[in-house]
């Protein structure tokens, strides 16, 4: 009896053990391409943020600029409308394009959205709570030129075990003052996907 | 007394410039501008925000383990309905015990049964 008791013990802990040791977390390498069950992943991500910076940086609309207008061209981020079939958040790659923006130095950036928001209650904060020589004033913010703008499309064609996915990611940099679209960036990726 | 002239020159170029601006200018620019000044927060409080407006793409092989999923869920849901449900011993289904249409009915061995 004790043997058959100390047996069950025995095999009832190497199971434990086995299933412990089952976990593994591998770093990896931000870039590697990993695509596991086809969706939208961080190589998508990545791949629509390098287009798009060169798109942006390399075409016209930032000459035509500079020609018109002595200073650098600022630009305010708008809304991302995602119109596809999964949750995605445009954030990631829209702070890649951000983050170009301020290291080449070439296209001025303005605070949006809700940190504007907190940026102005700090303000407002600092008009009684600071001293004079270090309160910020309202009204001197800079004012942006272009706004971009941005929506996610996708195409689905399914069958069985096979499907086809298409991503469309189009930004667009709108004139604030007149309306007009200077400048439109587009990148498709395309994945095939068996189950 | 240059620098006076240079300075009252640039002014005069700064008006006009700025009164072919002005003239250009839609006369009724203030009707919309008082319109969205108004709702200007609301405009507003999506900047720099990713909208979520998505659709549900048909996928033959989701929806079918969707479906099983379902069909899961239900066989799990019933057997808990069974569990959780008084039992009556010897009383098979009959029309006049509360069975109606809407209830439940299951079947064990030639009994019928509802809850």
């Amino acid at each position: 009896m004790k043997i058959k008791l100390s047996s069950f013990v025995l095999a009832t802990s190497l199971v434990v053990l086995a299933a412990s040791c089952s976990h593994k977390v591998t770093r990896i390498d931000a870039n590697e391409v990993i695509d596991i069950n086809g969706s939208w992943n961080n190589t998508d991500s990545r791949i629509t943020a390098e287009e798009l910076i060169k798109q942006i940086m390399n075409e016209n609309w930032l000459n035509n600029h500079l020609q018109t207008k002595t200073k650098k061209p600022v630009v305010i981020v708008g809304m991302v409308t995602n119109k596809s079939h999964e949750h995605l958040e445009a954030e990631t790659f829209m702070k890649d394009l951000e983050r170009s923006f301020i290291q080449t130095q070439r296209i001025g950036l303005v605070q949006s959205g809700k940190k504007r928001e907190e940026l102005r209650g700090e303000k407002a904060d600092q008009q009684t709570n600071a001293s004079v020589n270090t309160m910020k004033k309202f009204g001197l913010e800079n004012g942006a030129d272009y706004i971009l703008q941005g929506s996610i499309n996708s195409i689905v064609d399914a069958f069985k075990r096979n499907k086809t996915v298409t991503y469309q990611v189009n930004l667009e940099l709108t004139n604030i003052e007149t309306n007009e679209v200077v400048w439109i960036g587009e990148k498709k990726i395309a994945k095939q996907v068996k189950n | 007394m240059k620098k006076i002239l240079t300075s009252i020159i640039f002014l005069v170029i700064f008006s006009v410039a700025n009164a072919q601006d002005n003239a250009n200018q839609n006369p009724n620019y203030k009707q919309s501008m008082d319109f969205y000044q108004k709702q200007k927060n609301e405009l507003q409080q999506d900047m720099n925000t990713t909208m979520q407006s998505t659709y549900k793409a048909f996928d033959w092989y989701t929806n079918k383990q969707e479906k099983r999923n379902e069909r899961i869920n239900f066989r799990r849901q019933i057997r808990f309905a069974r569990a959780s449900a008084p039992v009556y011993y010897n009383q098979p289904f009959n029309n006049f015990n509360g069975c109606n249409n809407n209830n439940w009915r299951f079947r064990n061995q030639n009994n019928w049964w509802c809850w």
